[in-house]
């Protein structure tokens, strides 16, 4: 077994296992969001290993030039599509984007106490 | 080699298939983007197995498709459906 052998196995099982974990964290979780984190494993580490192993065996051919424009367009779509899913899921839940007024964070300023003029030095 | 791998990866998507099945639509739009980003992979693994490279394409194809089609079904699922 050459060490090309050994490197296209290793990066196949490495990408596989993404795959599965990917697989089953969409089984085990009901909840969206944290189905959509359990999408980037299989998107990011699993498409990029296993072109990896796809331009390890063919070179930079024009094989391996596709493989490396499936991995970048995975690498880059995976992002979009989580953040565009997540919004989704959030304004059919809220009803908006933005957060709600239940949700809104206290400005620094608004959080300290009002002071009169005479107390500053 | 590759379609050993290519025949976990149809495993993997197994799951993505059952949670199409049951779950609400944001489940199955979620099943649905990993299953489009395993195909893809899939695609190219029986490409590569049976030696058939131009058949790359097709994988190609199908994962630049794949994101268009996840943001127009997430833009749906906002408010339309």
């Amino acid at each position: 077994m050459t060490i090309q052998m050994v490197a296209i196995w290793l990066l196949l099982g490495i990408g596989l296992l993404a795959f599965l974990f990917t697989a089953v964290g969409l089984l085990a979780s009901n909840d969206v969001y944290v189905q959509i984190q359990f999408l980037s494993p299989g998107a990011v580490v699993g498409a990029v290993a296993i072109c990896a192993a796809v331009l390890v065996k063919e070179g930079f051919s024009q094989g391996g030039m596709k493989a490396i424009a499936i991995a970048v367009l995975l690498l880059l779509a995976n992002p979009v599509l989580s953040h565009a899913t997540a919004r989704a899921a959030r304004i059919r839940r809220k009803g908006q984007w933005p957060p709600t007024a239940a949700e809104a964070i206290p400005m620094a300023d608004d959080a300290q106490p009002s002071r009169s003029a005479g107390e500053h030095p | 080699m590759w379609i050993f791998a290519s025949i976990v990866v149809l495993i993997c998507m197994v799951p993505c298939f059952l949670r199409c099945i049951r779950g609400d639509a944001m489940n199955r739009l979620v099943a649905l983007e990993a299953a489009s980003t395993m195909a893809a992979i899939l695609l190219m693994l029986l490409a590569e197995g049976f030696g058939r490279i131009p058949f790359f394409d097709i994988a190609l194809t199908l994962a630049f498709l794949a994101f268009g089609g996840g943001l127009v079904f997430a833009r749906l699922l906002e408010r339309w459906l």
